[in-house]
Order: structure tokens, then C-alpha cells, then sequence
């Protein structure tokens, strides 16, 4: 027998409930990633250890002068940005699997990436004077409208199925990448190679500037995550059940979707396509803490936010001084773990 | 009634050799446009009067004749590979793209270059069946687990996620060897341009041989397209069926990818359409997708050739603009849960 | 333009942060980027692409850091005996900011189009400027970087002797100029150079008529088929390689027998270059590189 936690905090009209390992399970999650941030932000051309990074960090001078940028200006806000990608590729996958209850759906599988590479390439393409600054944005706007028409068309007979929100996806991501092709063909070569580079998956050289364009999606649609749990438990339950239960199925697994685009988006529109994330965070968050999703988001965000951390951290370290993407190291660790999930999940 | 006409074992039989002929008018666009300017005079007298020291005579013969001629091998092969394993795993959305066959033979095409340094091109042919083999056996597998066996949806799920994982490793290989692999990369998009002749003969008769086991399956496949229980109680060896089939897949798969890359979704729209007319009798939609299928490859490529010109578009890239919505279209109104 | 900016700068009481390094007072820069406040005559200059490398070099400046246009394969061989020491920082495509950040440099030159995502990063390195691209405009480039490294009268007489040349070409080559065909073979990729490319550029300078589809307005024919063979013919082809041989289209163009129809194939007027030069290069010593290949093949061949 499972034992809870209930939570009430004291002046809001919520209370939710938590399995009694969540913290436990948060801290040790949470301690395992600032280890693989502290050794990030140390690992590099300069080597800094690991209470030099601390003192840096914390802004006490400390060792060497150039320190305070290596570490401030270039490894910190990258280190920063892994994470945020992590925490929000994990959070929109663990929606998107309660949604869709397939154990195996993740945001990539309904064509937010392509969307997102193919509205990127297109702006370039189509608009070349204009400044790698906007990329993101188009990223954004190419994933909300292709997870958009994934879900209209998925919709027949009041209602989208979760099936048919998957094998539209794959239709679209083939869509998608088939016109980022031709885009291609069309465009500037180096300014298109530029593009491509920024899509592939990398955290390479990310800033503040990146960080903070996307701490605001993190701050709206995080909370408004957590604060669906309930609702995706009862989806999860199948929609007959949820709507017995009083749910307005649709209209919640609407909203959900919008909170999961946004995140994916936001994600994928500042580091490119860093795979499997999504897919591995919610799982190995489901083994530590079960299927509740009130422990689960929290702890798929933590464990989305490390994977890509240490990911990182692996892919400077690894093939050393040629760098290795991320998103790569991600793939790399994620795909057996898919094919262990495709039997796991035989049963579906 | 035209279809009923149509249906009916004499139309078409009478189909068969009207699909020939048309598909013999695509060879000739095929031949007759491409990126450079030659009239249709020089045309016919570089089959009629070759002149060696002729420009227009020299594209004709050595570029789009070879050309024209895999596009319609490679979508024949291609088509029928889809037709049967549409049958054989009654899942309408089956396609050597969609269940990660194409994917599974390039991975092995790019790990053999890579691993083994192969150089020639065609080492690419048996890396690229034994690609195709593994993931067909890997994605039956996976999608006939667990409880109520293979279902359409896990088998397309498999399918996809085994894309999505041979080809961020084909990505990943790619981007460890930039440098060393940039023809591979080419290759990837899937292509009839500039295709070696000599390679393609010596994967002729590997997918001749394809064919030629796939069209003898017809009627068994049919059987089987009713259920494995009604088949089985028909007395048909169902083992033995499936087994050979799937042989016949690996072949035409894997001979298409080696010669061209990876194509998807010529053996997805083609079985479909080919039932519209010919029924569901799978000894008439085997040879009629094989017609249809090399119609689609070389018509696609001419366009491939057309709309940019001088450049060109993959071919690979034109068919999945027209097969993506059509797959969409079937996932939305045509499977059922 | 110069003494404009910088009365501007010190009526706004010259701000920024500007790293250290370089002899005498600070200047200011306007380019694609914006103003930089730049040291007199920077030494320790980090260059991010080729073009940048050829400027810097002709200049007179052996940068302390550049990149590889591929990884591995190291600097234009053109430019070997001014690149011994110089510390490699990564690719054009992903600069190592830390390596750059370790050799202190005191200005850092590349271009909005390659590098403007870590324009932020690079100019709290060092003073950074930016041209708006590369290849086409590499004269106006060479201005920029020149006034950025504080060595403009050596650009002056770095372009007058170009134009010099030039013009002694122009004058050799006489009233009837053979069409040049320029032929670049990448891996899985041939193209066929147009005028808006630095090989253009030099091209049209010495006077020298291109082929009629490549005499347009435009970069380049990118992936042509084998069936474009004719558009390569000319009275003289120039072709280069870029990246391993066995790797590229070189073999699958050249064994065709369209290849071997072309008029100056059978003539033996086909040569091949050196792609660092003529493509990779973008630059003024690149350029004079460019013009001894002309002078030796289409003068003296």
C-alpha cells in the first residue's frame, strides 16, 4: 500500500497529494543535478574545480581573474539552459503520455520538432536579411501550428484519439521534413547551414540572453502543468472513467496540449531537437515515484533538467575537443531505452 | 459499373497491358525532359542514329535512359514490398518508410561506411538487405508483442520509433564523420540522380527475384488478408507464406534503398490505390502496384527534375509531399481503433 | 567617418567594455554589428572564417587564433607560411569561446552572417566587429577589417596594387578574351560558380567573359545533375576540389562522356586549382593567388 502525503497550502482553495517518496526522491534528483552542473560549469578548456565554480558562481573571487567570465558569461547560462530544455522537454512529454496514455508518445512524435525546423529554415529562406535573433520565435510558432493541425485533424466524432493524435503526428513530421528539404534547396547556403546547426540539438554557446527568453514559458506553463495533474489522472483512467468523474475531457486535454506544445516549443526553439528527453524523463520519473502525475511532473522535470545536463556535459568531454551535440548524447542513451519501452509496452 | 467492368477478371486482365503501355509513355517523359534542352528529334535519333560525339545523344543514353529505367524498378519494387506487408499485416498503413525498413537499411548502409570503411558502392547492397532484414524482423516483432497480437496501430508505432532511432544513429555516425560522409548524406535523400547503372544491374536480379516470389504469392497472401484463423483453416501453411513474403520484402526493400535510398511511402499510396480498381484480390493488386509504383517513381522524378531546373529536388522529397497527406488522410478517416 | 564617431563616443563619455592589449589610445568602428571601440594597431587578433584570415594576413597581421572551414583539414594551404603558430579555435560553424577567451585577443573580426549568435559572447572577449557577409563583398569586407585592425594606408596600397595588376592582365590578355567555366566538385555536390561569388568577382575584374549560364547574377548552380555536363563548357574550365577526392563528384563528372566532349576537355584547357584559393580563400593575397593561376594558364598557356 501506497502511503501520501496531502498537502494543503495554507490560504489556497488547493490541496494535492504527493506519494510519500516524491521528496525524498526530488532531493536526491535535485542533489545529483547540481553535482553534474557544478562538474559541467568546472569541465572545459580551463579546468576549475569544483569549489572554484562554487566561489565564481556565488561571485567571491576566487582563483583565477578570468574565472568570472569563463564561468558567468559562457559555462553558467549554457549549464542554465540544458537544464530549463530538460525540465520542459520532460514536463511536456510526461503530459503528453498521460493524454495520449501511450507510454511511448513524445513530443517529437507529433511533429513539434519538424514544425519547429521547418518554420526556422523557411524564415531564413524567406525573409534572409532577417536576424538569427528571431529563429526562436519562428521555432515556436512552426511547432504550435503543426501540433495544432495534428490535433484538429486527429478530431472526429467530438473527440481526438489518442491513436489517431500519433499517426497524424508521424504523417505531419514526414511532411514537415520533406518541405524543410526543399526549403533548403531554396536557400542561402551558409545562412541555411547556420540553421541547421542551431537545429540539431546543442546547447552550444548559449547565453543569458537565451536563457531568459525562456525562463518566462517555464514560469507560465510549468505551474499550469502541475496544476492539471489531477485532470491527467483522470484521462489517464481511459475517457469514459475521466468523464464519469465530471471531466470536461476534451476541453482539459485541449488545455493540456497547449501547455505541452508550449513547453516543447519553447524548448526546441531554444536548443533544436534534443531527443528522447521527453520520452525518458516521464518513464524513469514513473519507476521512482509511480504513475501519479502530482509526484510525477516534479519529478520528470528534475530528471528531464539532469539528463540533459549531464548529456552535455558527456558530449564536451567525450570526443574532446570535438564537440558532440547534446541532443546526440540524448538519442544515443534514449533510443535503446525506447526499444526496451516498445516491450515493455506490448501490452498496450 | 465502371467499376464493377473493371473488377471483373476480364478488365482486368485487359488492365494489365493498358497499365504497360502507360507506364511506357512515363519512360518516354522521362527520357524526353530533364534539366537540359533537347528536342524531341534528337531524341528519338539518339535512339535511332546514335552519334557518339553528340551532347544531346550522350544525356539521352547514358543519363535518362539509365535513369528513367531504376526510377521504375525502384518504385515497382517499392510499391509491391508495400502491397504485401499492407496484406500480410492487414495494417492499411504499412509502408517500407512508415515501418522503418528504409530507415533500418540506410543505418546499416551509414555504419558500414563507417565502421568498415566501404567504399565501393556496391558493398551498400548487402549492408542495405541486411539492414532492411534485421528491422523488418525487429518492427514484426515488436508490433505482434503482448496482448491481441499485431495490431495496425503497434505496428506503425514500432515502426516509427525505430525511425526515429536509425536515424538519429545515422545522424549521430554523420555528424562524428562530416568530413568523410558527405556523399552518404546525398544518398540519404533518397534519389535516382546520377545513380550508378552497374550497381543497379548487379541489384537487378536480387529484386527480380523479389518480384517474382511476391506476384506468386497473390493468392495466398489474399487468404491470409482474411485472417491467419481462415487461412490456416484453408489448410495454407501460413508459416511458410509469411516467411517467404518476408523474404520477398527484404529483397525489394533493401534492393530499392541500395539503389536509391530511402523512399517512403511508394508502397503506401499505391496498394490503395490500386485496390480502388482492382478489388482485393491480391493476384491482381500485386501486378497492378507494380506498374503504378514504377508510374509514380518515374513520373515524380521527371517533376523532381522540372521544378527547380536546373536543380534538382530528390525524388524521395516529391513523394513524400504527395504520400505524407495521403498517409494523414488514412490515419484520419480510414483506421479504425 | 572615423573622427565622427569617436567625437560622438567622447561626448557620450565612452562607454563599454572594451578589453585590454593593443598599443596607443582606442578608436571607434561602426560596423555590422554597431560602433566598437577598438585598441590603435590591435596584435593579438582572433579571425572566425577564411575571409577574415586572408585579410588579417595580408594586412600584415599573423592572427594568434582561427578556425577551420572543416575540422581537421587546418588552414588554406595558400597561407602556410603565415599560419605556423597560429592557435587553431574550433570550426567556423562552432568556435571554442573558451580558447578564444584564453588567448586574450584584443580584436576579433568575422561576420553577422556566420557568428551572430554569439556576437554577445565574442565582444566580451575582445572588441568585436562584424561585416554584414562574406564571399561577394569581400573588398568591402577587407575595408572593414582593415580599419578595425588600424591599417588602412597598408589597404590602400594593398588595393592599388590588385588594381595594377588587374590592369596589366586586362592588358596582356588582348581584344579577344577567352569564356572562363568555373567548376567546384564537393562531396555529393557539383556546382557551377556564377558572378555573385569572390571567383566572380576576381573574374569580372580581370576582364575575363564567363560562359553564358554562368554569366548571371547569382551565386552559384548548386547540385547539378549530370545533364548539366554542357553548362560547364568554356574556352578554359578551371575546376576545384573541396574536401578527400574519392569523396567528391570529381571522378563521377569527369569520367562522363559529356565531360570528355566538352571543347576544352578534348583541348586540354581544363585545369584544376586549388580550392582553397579560389573558393575558400576571399581575400586580396587569395585574389593575387587567383591571378598568377590566370596568368599561367591563360597567358602563358
Amino acid at each position: 500500500m501506497r502511503r501520501w502525503i496531502v498537502v494543503r497550502p495554507p490560504g489556497l482553495p488547493v490541496s494535492f497529494r504527493l506519494g510519500a517518496r516524491v521528496p525524498a526522491v526530488l532531493l536526491a534528483l535535485t542533489l545529483v543535478t547540481l553535482a553534474g552542473m557544478v562538474l559541467n560549469v568546472g569541465y572545459g578548456e580551463y579546468p576549475i574545480s569544483p569549489p572554484d565554480v562554487v566561489r565564481t558562481v556565488l561571485g567571491i573571487e576566487a582563483g583565477d581573474g578570468n574565472y568570472g567570465f569563463i564561468v558567468n558569461t559562457l559555462r553558467l547560462p549554457r549549464v542554465l539552459v540544458a537544464f530549463a530544455v530538460g525540465v520542459a522537454l520532460a514536463v511536456a512529454g510526461a503530459i503528453l503520455q498521460g493524454i495520449t496514455r501511450n507510454p511511448l508518445a513524445a513530443p517529437e512524435i507529433v511533429g513539434v520538432n519538424a514544425g519547429a525546423g521547418l518554420a526556422a529554415v523557411t524564415l531564413i529562406v524567406a525573409l534572409p536579411a532577417v536576424s538569427v535573433a528571431y529563429l526562436p520565435f519562428a521555432a515556436f510558432g512552426g511547432a504550435l501550428v503543426v501540433a495544432t493541425l495534428v490535433y484538429l485533424i486527429s478530431w472526429k466524432g467530438g473527440g481526438a484519439s489518442p491513436i489517431r493524435l500519433i499517426l497524424v503526428g508521424i504523417g505531419f513530421a514526414a511532411m514537415a521534413t520533406a518541405l524543410t528539404t526543399i526549403m533548403i534547396t531554396f536557400g542561402e547556403i551558409y545562412a541555411v547551414q547556420q540553421a541547421l546547426v542551431w537545429l540539431s540539438g546543442s546547447v552550444y554557446a548559449r547565453g543569458w540572453a537565451e536563457l531568459f527568453a525562456l525562463l518566462p514559458w517555464l514560469a507560465l506553463f510549468l505551474p499550469l502543468a502541475f496544476a492539471g495533474a489531477r485532470q491527467l489522472n483522470a484521462l489517464n483512467l481511459g475517457d469514459d472513467v475521466a468523464r464519469s468523474l465530471g471531466g470536461r475531457v476534451e476541453l482539459q486535454r485541449l488545455s493540456l496540449i497547449v501547455v505541452c506544445v508550449a513547453l516543447a516549443g519553447a524548448a526546441v526553439a531554444t536548443a533544436g531537437a534534443i531527443g528522447f528527453v521527453g520520452l525518458m524523463a516521464p518513464h524513469i520519473a514513473r519507476r521512482l515515484v509511480g504513475p501519479s502525475h502530482e509526484g510525477l511532473i516534479p519529478v520528470a522535470a528534475m530528471t528531464g533538467g539532469m539528463l540533459v545536463v549531464l548529456a552535455d556535459l558527456v558530449g564536451r568531454a567525450a570526443f574532446s575537443p570535438i564537440e558532440i551535440p547534446c541532443g546526440l548524447i540524448t538519442s544515443a542513451i534514449g533510443a535503446p531505452y525506447f526499444l526496451y519501452l516498445l516491450y515493455r509496452s506490448r501490452n498496450l | 459499373m465502371g467499376v464493377r467492368v473493371w473488377r471483373s477478371g476480364y478488365g482486368r486482365l485487359l488492365g494489365l497491358p493498358v497499365g504497360v503501355v502507360a507506364l511506357g509513355g512515363c519512360l518516354v517523359l522521362s527520357v524526353r525532359f530533364g534539366a537540359a534542352e533537347i528536342s524531341t528529334a534528337e531524341v528519338i535519333r539518339a535512339f535511332t542514329d546514335f552519334d557518339d560525339r553528340s551532347t544531346g545523344h550522350l544525356i539521352v543514353q547514358t543519363i535518362r535512359v539509365p535513369r528513367a529505367l531504376i526510377a521504375a524498378c525502384v518504385g515497382a519494387a517499392l510499391a509491391v514490398a508495400g502491397a504485401i506487408m499492407q496484406g500480410l499485416t492487414r495494417n492499411p498503413l504499412a509502408d517500407p518508410g512508415i515501418l522503418g525498413i528504409n530507415a533500418g537499411a540506410a543505418l546499416a548502409v551509414v555504419a558500414g561506411v563507417f565502421l568498415f570503411g566501404i567504399g565501393s558502392i556496391g558493398v551498400y547492397a548487402l549492408f542495405a538487405f541486411l539492414g532492411a532484414a534485421v528491422t523488418a524482423v525487429v518492427v514484426y516483432g515488436l508490433g505482434s508483442l503482448g496482448r491481441g497480437g499485431m495490431t495496425p496501430l503497434k505496428l506503425t508505432v514500432a515502426g516509427a520509433a525505430l525511425t526515429a532511432l536509425f536515424s538519429s544513429l545515422t545522424t549521430a555516425i554523420l555528424i562524428l564523420n562530416e568530413r568523410t560522409l558527405e556523399e552518404v548524406r546525398f544518398w540519404l535523400a533518397g534519389s535516382v540522380a546520377g545513380r550508378d547503372l552497374e550497381l543497379f544491374l548487379r541489384l537487378l536480379p536480387y529484386m527480380g527475384v523479389g518480384l517474382v516470389v511476391a506476384l506468386s504469392l497473390g493468392r495466398q497472401i489474399t487468404t491470409l488478408n482474411l485472417g491467419e484463423d481462415i487461412a490456416r483453416g484453408l489448410g495454407q501453411r501460413t508459416g511458410w507464406v509469411k516467411a517467404l513474403a518476408a523474404l520477398a520484402v527484404v529483397l525489394l526493400a533493401g534492393g530499392a534503398v541500395a539503389a536509391a535510398g530511402p523512399i517512403g511511402f511508394v508502397g503506401l499510396v499505391i496498394p490503395h490505390v490500386v485496390r480502388f480498381f482492382a478489388g482485393a484480390d491480391y493476384r491482381w493488386i500485386l501486378p497492378y502496384s507494380a506498374i503504378c509504383g514504377a508510374m509514380l517513381l518515374v513520373l515524380s522524378d521527371v517533376a523532381a527534375r522540372l521544378v527547380l531546373r536546373p536543380q534538382e529536388l530528390p525524388v524521395g522529397v516529391m513523394i513524400a509531399l504527395l504520400g505524407a497527406p495521403f498517409f494523414i488522410y488514412l490515419a484520419r478517416w480510414k483506421v479504425k481503433r | 567617418m572615423v573622427l565622427l564617431a569617436a567625437a560622438l563616443l567622447a561626448a557620450c563619455g565612452g562607454a563599454g567594455d572594451t578589453g585590454g592589449g593593443g598599443s596607443g589610445e582606442a578608436r571607434t568602428v561602426q560596423h555590422a554589428m554597431g560602433e566598437t571601440e577598438v585598441p590603435e594597431r590591435p596584435e593579438r587578433v582572433v579571425v572566425l572564417d577564411t575571409g577574415e584570415l586572408d585579410s588579417a594576413i595580408t594586412l600584415g597581421v599573423t592572427p594568434v587564433g582561427a578556425v577551420e572551414a572543416v575540422e581537421g583539414l587546418g588552414y588554406p594551404s595558400y597561407l602556410d607560411e603565415h599560419t605556423q603558430g597560429v592557435e587553431n579555435v574550433g570550426t567556423i560553424e562552432e568556435p571554442n569561446l573558451e580558447r578564444i577567451a584564453a588567448l586574450e585577443p584584443d580584436l576579433i573580426l568575422s561576420s553577422k552572417l556566420r557568428h551572430e549568435a554569439i556576437y554577445d559572447e565574442l565582444s566580451q572577449i575582445a572588441p568585436t566587429v562584424f561585416t554584414e557577409t562574406t564571399g561577394v563583398t569581400w573588398k568591402e569586407n577587407f575595408e572593414v577589417h582593415a580599419e578595425a585592425l588600424g591599417r588602412e594606408e597598408e589597404a590602400e596600397r594593398v588595393v592599388s596594387e590588385y588594381e595594377a595588376r588587374m590592369r596589366e592582365f586586362r592588358e596582356a590578355l588582348g581584344e579577344d578574351p577567352p569564356e572562363v567555366s568555373v567548376v567546384r566538385f564537393l562531396p555529393g555536390d557539383t556546382r557551377i560558380y556564377q558572378k555573385e561569388s569572390f571567383i566572380g568577382t576576381v573574374l569580372e575584374d580581370a576582364g575575363l567573359p564567363r560562359p553564358e549560364a554562368q554569366d548571371v547574377e547569382d551565386f552559384a548552380m548548386l547540385n547539378v545533375s549530370r545533364e548539366a555536363i554542357p553548362e560547364m563548357g568554356g574556352d578554359v574550365i578551371f575546376y576545384t576540389v573541396y574536401g578527400p577526392e574519392d569523396e567528391t563528384t570529381l571522378d563521377e563528372i569527369t569520367s562522363d562522356p559529356l565531360w570528355r566532349q566538352l571543347e576544352a576537355v578534348r583541348e586540354g584547357r581544363a585545369y584544376r586549382v586549388s580550392d582553397d584559393l579560389w573558393m575558400l580563400g576571399i581575400g586580396y593575397t587569395a585574389a593575387n593567388g587567383v591571378i598568377d593561376d590566370l596568368e599561367r594558364y591563360i597567358l602563358e598557356g
